[in-house]
């Protein structure tokens, strides 16, 4: 009596797609249960705030692309953050007892972030858009405000989306464990510090922080390749580390999360 | 299923933890086990929760699990869902090592039950039909089957954040019981299902899992109600510390139970007195005296499905009189499950039920007789009838014996949980 067998016939997803069925299913329930949370308003606040009082009219390449950056990584992160803390409670139990691994849940939670902060990025733009478009995009001078632009500069948007979004999951207790996230924010702030190890607590220390290079450099670098047109090596290299970085933590957070056994909150 | 002779082996005789090594107690007609643990320990850090736990579910079987708090039923629960890993030991479900993958045949109501509140309960169980690989239209269908069977209906369309305690536990039946009723019957595992919940949730609960063993599914119920267990399940494991303590048949078939002690003459009649005795049916046992020099406890099988009970009770009294033994009590008992609790798992002084610390050592002994064992030290005494001893000590309501060790005063002033309002099921005769 296999443990699968018995589940055919047309009350059931044919067995090749039930996986994937599952998944989509997870992944909406997910999203909706996000959406329906006051993290809706969060986002939304954000939104308002960075079209009141962050984006003056007719702003230059640069203005817009780094507070878009910006505020979209960041509430990548707040996502994350909030989508993962309502995973990690009791209620998810019920979910986990179905054909739902810890790795699967993790994988549906971390696309359900990244969607609604692209989403946010994407409303950001149509925004502006609709505000600023009709003055800068002239007939005679077309601007910096086109597509072609915005399909560039929405490579290092994404992967910039889905770095923070992988830090956050892996930052969370969902999916690592206590002294694993101590241990990232550990290095983190090493490497903030290497920045400037003048204010490195430990003087006996701050010649070896500073021979630290600056490894979270390139989260910033990939930032040029959305403003310069055409983006340099400097930026193609950031937006490539970044996503190295972005991979990294992605596998890091699949393979802890896989591996853990399920105790919620 | 056991038969009574077996049963009292289980009770009597093998009482203490189970070995892992030990035959699984029953595969019916060579079907696959639901769920099959063998040798199973888990310890978080240096604390074993579960110490060499080897259970069989048969399907269509009513399995209930029963101990007090901490003593290590849910961590079974979370290793059968996959939830937790065993150190050591292997957990089957369905025949199949992949605990993942027979999931999707799996229902599960945990203890406490929480749901996310933002969704109406037909949205969140229409989720989980989603979840258990059934079509959209298919999932529809079971959800308005699920509602109607726990009386979900009032209040199906309201978000999950209104509902009261007991509508919540009513979603959560319905959640577990939404997946184990397809084609195939699963299994449901029903982790402290009533809580502290009405009576009318708790009849609920009941009919619910009654029905579900008539279609074929299995069920296993965690729980520290004696009376949960024993109103549905057809068999019983009790864990204590993490130790299983006994696995057996649920039956309530009552035995006639007479107590004689010797006068003159009695000693030298003793042996022919006990051929007769064991002569009259293969379920009768004789406990106590070794050679008629003290009381003896003759244990005779009744009800419906014994034939000549009356007979056979007649011929033993009149084997005894006529033996020069003197009757001094005779009554019906009842082999519940209470009675099987308490002398497996009884409370033990300031004791709550905790997971004992980790032991390097050999297990306890295993086959200690009943009423041998100390209650929970896991140190078996080899005293001179021990199991008399405590069995009349144990008895509230024994003619002879007036004392409460084993009634339920003695459960409460323990500082265990108390179990439900009832006594030991005795009922004198004339």
């Amino acid at each position: 009596m296999a443990a699968n067998s018995a589940l055919r016939g047309a009350q059931y997803v044919a067995p090749w797609w039930r996986g994937g069925s599952v998944f989509w299913a997870l992944m909406w329930f997910i999203l909706r249960d996000f959406l329906r949370s006051p993290w809706l308003a969060l986002n939304m606040l954000s939104l308002a705030g960075v079209q009141l009082f962050l984006l003056g009219p007719d702003p230059s390449r640069s203005q817009f692309f780094s507070v878009v950056y910006l505020v979209t990584l960041l509430l990548a992160g707040l996502n994350t953050m909030g989508i993962f803390s309502r995973a990690n409670s009791a209620q998810t139990y019920a979910i986990l007892a179905r054909p739902v691994s810890r790795g699967n849940y993790t994988t549906a939670s971390m696309l359900a972030a990244w969607l609604v902060s692209i989403a946010g990025y994407v409303v950001t733009v149509v925004l502006a858009y609709l505000r600023f478009g009709p003055q800068m995009h002239q007939a005679s001078d077309p601007g910096w405000f086109t597509l072609s632009t915005f399909l560039a500069a929405s490579i290092p948007i994404v992967v910039g989306v889905t770095f923070a979004v992988s830090l956050m999951a892996l930052l969370s207790a969902f999916v690592a464990p206590f002294f694993v996230r101590l241990g990232v924010l550990a290095v983190i702030v090493l490497l903030v510090m290497a920045f400037d190890p003048r204010s490195f607590p430990i003087e006996a220390a701050r010649p070896l922080v500073d021979k630290i290079p600056p490894l979270l450099g390139p989260i910033a670098g990939a930032l040029r390749y959305a403003i310069d047109s055409p983006p340099d090596a400097i930026a193609i290299a950031s937006v490539i580390i970044l996503a190295a970085y972005t991979t990294t933590l992605l596998a890091l957070v699949l393979w802890l999360s896989s591996r853990r056994e399920v105790e919620l909150d | 299923m056991l038969n009574e002779a077996n049963l009292y082996t289980q009770v009597g005789e093998s009482v203490g933890p189970t070995s892992g090594n030990v035959a699984p107690v029953r595969e019916p007609g060579g079907a696959s086990p639901v769920v099959a643990l063998q040798g199973v320990h888990k310890r978080f850090n240096d604390i074993y929760a579960l110490r060499n736990i080897s259970i069989t579910i048969s399907p269509g079987e009513v399995f209930g699990l029963l101990g007090p708090t901490g003593s290590g039923k849910s961590t079974l629960v979370k290793l059968l869902l996959g939830f937790l890993q065993p150190d050591e030991g292997t957990v089957s479900l369905f025949g199949s090592g992949d605990v993942a993958a027979a999931k999707a045949r799996i229902g599960y109501l945990p203890e406490n039950p929480r749901y996310h509140p933002n969704f109406t309960g037909r949205d969140y169980l229409l989720f989980h039909a989603r979840l258990s690989g059934l079509t959209r239209a298919a999932a529809r269908s079971a959800v308005e089957t699920a509602i109607e069977g726990v009386g979900l209906g009032p209040v199906a369309k309201r978000r999950i954040k209104f509902y009261e305690r007991e509508t919540l536990l009513r979603l959560g039946l319905a959640v577990a019981t939404i997946s184990v009723t397809g084609n195939e019957p699963g299994l449901l595992v029903l982790d402290e299902p009533s809580g502290s919940s009405s009576r009318a949730m708790q009849l609920l609960v009941r009919d619910l899992i009654l029905d579900l063993k008539r279609k074929g599914t299995t069920v296993l119920i965690a729980s520290h109600r004696i009376t949960e267990i024993e109103r549905t399940s057809t068999s019983v494991g009790i864990l204590r510390g993490g130790l299983l303590m006994a696995q057996a048949a649920v039956e309530n078939n009552p035995r006639i139970i007479i107590v004689a002690a010797p006068r003159e003459g009695g000693v030298e009649s003793y042996p022919r007195l006990l051929a007769h005795l064991q002569n009259l049916h293969p379920f009768v046992t004789v406990s106590g005296s070794g050679d008629g020099t003290a009381p003896i406890v003759v244990s005779l099988p009744s009800g419906p499905h014994i034939m000549n009970a009356a007979g056979i009770k007649a011929s033993a009294l009149r084997a005894l009189v006529d033996a020069s033994w003197d009757v001094i009590s005779v009554y019906v008992e009842r082999k519940d499950l209470e009675s099987i609790y308490m002398r497996t798992a009884p409370p033990r002084p300031h004791d709550s039920g905790a997971i004992g610390p980790m032991t390097t050592g050999p297990l306890p002994n295993v086959t200690a007789p009943l009423g041998a064992r100390q209650a929970g030290s896991g140190n078996a005494q080899t005293g001179p009838l021990p199991g008399l001893a405590q069995e009349l000590s144990g008895r509230s309501t024994h003619p002879l014996h007036n004392g409460d060790a084993g009634g339920e005063g003695a459960v409460m002033r323990n500082g265990y949980e108390p179990i439900e309002g009832r006594s030991l099921r005795r009922e004198g005769v004339s």
